[in-house]
């Protein structure tokens, strides 16, 4: 009888811890389909660009398709009513008039109606008027490397402005340059039927201006808590010297945008975010909440930010001779035109 | 006993373990908060308010409270309803007034009581006009108002009585079809939005004009490539190509009699010679059979004056299909085809005082009279086939691109002034006709010129009376010549 007791004793037991288990619902076979909304507008000129698209399950690219959300009602609108909508040129991107930019001071909706009569809205976002830039200037850099033969260097590009005192200000920085680069075509060699390089001289072009849009690789935002009110100096760009873009001249162009306080946090996770390397120094992973909102559903996820911005704009020319170590000048036997983004036009702003 | 404490034992077990599968349901307390109001216009507000908690929640009703007196004394509730998790919630109304201060306030109702957040206040705006688009049209087409901030009761007032709207849109757009025409040729209409009455500065203007079949015209001559123009209370027409021929033919229509008499040219007979106001010149002395052949050229100018032919000093060179335009004591030469095919860079012109050519100026343009080209005091206007309206300043030679020609124009039609107003249309075999206001530098519909299946080709035109008179034949074989009047007026 004993044993009996014993043995069902046991029985309750182990049903009772069995019946705590609950199943983890995780279903990675469906992705949900996310509206990304990627855009901003500033108080520049326009047309502004506005993209939307819907996310999909990560994976295979055969798994599922980011699809750009095309066919949309799309406009701007201000707090005092005024609004201009928007225009879809390639798909799922919608652009302003050129007519229009962001007046400081005022406050911007993004509204959106999707072609399946989903409604969302942004929080107003309000253009915080950006400080004048004084002055950009730069330093050679050396960062650390394995390849001994083969330093990594470049061109660390500084801005200095003159920080509004008492007031909260949060700063985002993004650069792009023009470069020279001279090349051989007259040395081109191509391939014969076995393959064997055979000299095929070009006669076209040694000299060509590069736009180079790969700078901003890293979200250079900083707020002035620290500093209120001083004249400061932020690195605002990264210029790696890849053996061509100081051949001869460098411009660089850097762009100050202001940001409002939320919008400057919502950056600042993302900068976190993008920081993670997979090591135990990283911060957690987390969800990145936009200032897009489902009307509809204010539970549903939003990605992606919509930006309004004052812009400040200064410019920099860097010669090959004030670089501190340049790297030996790529010797590149083909028509220049061939590099991408490049041209033979010089920019009408070249000096 | 032994079995009492056992079975007490298995029956403790038993609720033990039945309790510890219960899911955990550990309803917490909640804080509501107002937190933004998003969107405000006319008479519609959005408000994001948030429920914050540790847990599930258990609130049998949320959303917001809206008043134009702090204390909420008698708001206009915006309910969603029960919810169970905390989280951001949206509400939205569009049963406010315009130009009020308003407060709101987020709230939830748990166990019957009711918390409340944080009060916003925020202004609704004044409904305001911007425009409308077409601003031209016919009876029944679909006309879009635009506006900002424009409540669900807009209305439109059209010559004193009211139209419903088919359709408001984004409290911007108003979509309405427009009434039959009545006494009003332009419109000024308004949008009445909450008892705010909104105006445009500029009317909308109906598509009018009256066309009448006069009758037929009696000419054996079946012109192509031929000059026209009115003088007096003559119109003359001739030269060109007569039944694919060349002719020396100039036909003189009275206006009041439509006696024509038939006078013959003295000079080389041309096809493709520029002409304008009793002026004309230049032109093929054979028939061109080929876009890409040499072409003999006439540099011959003459005036027409009185039945009779007056010749004048002739053109520094040829010009084949050229666009003459005469004003004041001048008469300018445009562009055309050189006798080697190549355009011709110069403007010109021509002095009547002293009987001398002189070079004006060069153009980068290319011009052909196959197009419509008038003038307008001090600027002589061109439409070229891109829709562009180019003017040309001939006395500062200034060049200015201004208003879009409605279609892409068609060879040959009118280009004829009126009270101020040019007319231009009846091209090739179309039937539609634009008029030029200089003062607004813009291009109007005027109403198309009624037709059956017969297409037409147009041979000149002239003005009367306030009438225009538009000549036009068969297109094919150019026979049965016939002439209409048009009202540009008529309703």
């Amino acid at each position: 009888m004993k044993l009996v007791f014993k043995i069902l004793f046991t029985v309750f037991i182990a049903l009772s811890v069995a019946s705590c288990i609950d199943e983890l619902g995780v279903d990675t076979q469906e992705g949900r389909r996310i509206l990304v909304v990627e855009g901003a507008i500033t108080t520049l000129p326009g047309p502004h660009r506005i993209l939307l698209s819907k996310s999909d399950k990560y994976g295979d690219v055969f798994d599922g398709f980011i699809r750009k959300e095309t066919k949309a009602t799309v406009w701007i609108r201000n707090d005092e009513g005024d609004q201009v909508f928007l225009t879809e040129g390639e798909q799922g991107t919608y652009y302003t008039p050129a007519s229009f930019s962001a007046a400081a001071g005022k406050k911007y909706t993004l509204h959106i109606i999707l072609a399946n009569g989903e409604r969302y809205i942004s929080l107003p976002e309000e253009v915080v008027p950006s400080p004048a830039i004084d002055s950009l200037s730069f330093l050679f850099k050396e960062l650390p490397t394995l390849d001994q033969f083969n330093p990594n260097t470049g061109i660390e590009v500084y801005v200095r402005w003159n920080d509004p005192k008492d007031t909260d200000n949060f700063y985002l920085w993004e650069a792009e340059g023009v470069y020279v680069v001279n090349t051989k075509p007259h040395l081109f060699e191509g391939r014969d039927a076995n393959y064997v390089p055979v000299p095929m001289p070009k006669d076209c072009c040694d000299r060509c201006y590069v736009y180079d849009f790969s700078l901003n690789t890293v979200l250079r935002v900083f707020k002035d808590n620290l500093t209120d009110g001083n004249n400061n100096a932020q690195l605002a760009a990264f210029i790696p010297d890849d053996g061509k873009r100081f051949m001869e001249k460098y411009l660089v162009v850097v762009r100050q945008y202001s940001l409002n306080k939320t919008a400057y946090q919502f950056y600042d996770l993302l900068k976190n975010q993008l920081s993670i390397q997979g090591n135990i120094f990283d911060p957690p992973p987390a969800t990145i909440r936009g200032n897009m909102i489902n009307l509809d559903n204010p539970d549903a996820e939003v990605i992606g930010y919509f930006r309004a911005s004052d812009v400040q704009i200064d410019t920099l020319y860097i010669t090959r001779a004030e670089v501190e170590a340049p790297k030996p000048i790529l010797q590149i036997n083909d028509d220049c035109r061939v590099l991408e983004n490049s041209t033979t036009t010089k920019p009408p702003f070249w000096k | 006993m032994k079995i009492l404490n056992s079975v007490f034992c298995i029956a403790l077990t038993v609720a033990m373990s039945f309790l510890s599968c219960g899911k955990e349901e550990i309803v917490t307390d909640v804080a509501v908060f107002t937190e933004e109001v998003v969107y405000a216009s006319g008479e519609s507000v959005i408000m994001t308010g948030r429920m914050l908690a540790a847990g599930q929640i258990a609130v049998e009703d949320h959303g917001f409270q809206i008043d134009t007196d702090e204390n909420f004394s008698a708001p206009l509730v915006v309910s969603l309803g029960e919810k169970e998790i905390p989280g951001r919630f949206v509400g939205e109304t569009n049963m406010l007034d315009i130009r009020v201060r308003y407060f709101c306030r987020s709230y939830i109702v748990i166990d019957g009581e009711p918390r409340y957040g944080n009060v916003l206040e925020f202004f609704t705006l004044s409904p305001k006009a911007v425009g409308f688009t077409p601003k031209e049209g016919n009876p029944g087409i679909r006309l879009t108002a635009e506006g900002r901030n424009l409540t669900n009761d807009t209305h439109i007032i059209w010559n004193g009585k009211v139209v419903t709207p088919d359709k408001i849109s984004a409290e911007t757009f108003v979509e309405f079809t427009v009434p039959p025409i009545e006494n009003l040729a332009a419109v000024y209409f308004k949008l009445v939005s909450q008892g705010d009455t909104l105006t445009f500065d500029k009317p909308f203007e109906y598509i009018i004009g009256t066309w009448n079949l006069e009758g037929p015209l009696n000419d054996p001559d079946k012109n192509t490539r031929h000059i026209h123009f009115e003088d007096g209370d003559e119109f003359v027409y001739g030269l060109g190509l007569s039944r694919g021929i060349m002719t020396s033919l100039v036909q003189v229509l009275n206006k009041n009699t439509l006696q024509r008499t038939t006078i013959v040219f003295p000079g080389t007979p041309t096809e493709g010679a520029f002409f304008n106001k009793t002026y004309f010149g230049g032109g093929s002395a054979n028939k061109v059979l080929s876009p890409v052949a040499q072409l003999t050229l006439s540099k011959e100018f003459w005036k027409y004056e009185n039945q009779g032919f007056v010749q004048l000093a002739d053109m520094p060179v040829g010009l084949y299909n050229a666009v003459c335009l005469a004003a004041g004591n001048e008469v300018f030469v445009y562009g055309g085809e050189l006798a080697n095919r190549n355009r011709n860079p110069f403007i010109y012109v021509y002095n009547i005082s002293t009987d001398s050519w002189s070079v004006h100026s060069a153009t980068s343009q290319t011009f052909s009279n196959l197009y419509p080209a008038f003038n307008s005091g001090n600027f002589n206007y061109f439409v070229t086939p891109d829709r562009k309206t180019h003017r040309h300043d001939f006395v500062n030679d200034v060049w200015q691109t201004v208003a879009d020609f409605p279609v892409i124009p068609k060879e040959d039609g009118i280009s004829i002034e009126l009270d101020g107003k040019i007319y231009v249309g009846m091209q090739a075999t179309d039937r539609s006709l634009y008029v030029y206001l200089p003062d607004s530098e813009t291009w109007r519909t005027k109403r198309t010129q009624p037709g059956g299946l017969v297409s037409y080709n147009t041979i000149g035109a002239w003005t009367n009376n306030g009438l225009l008179y538009v000549v036009r034949t068969e297109s094919s074989n150019f026979i049965n010549r016939f002439y209409w009047s048009f009202d540009p007026d008529g309703i």
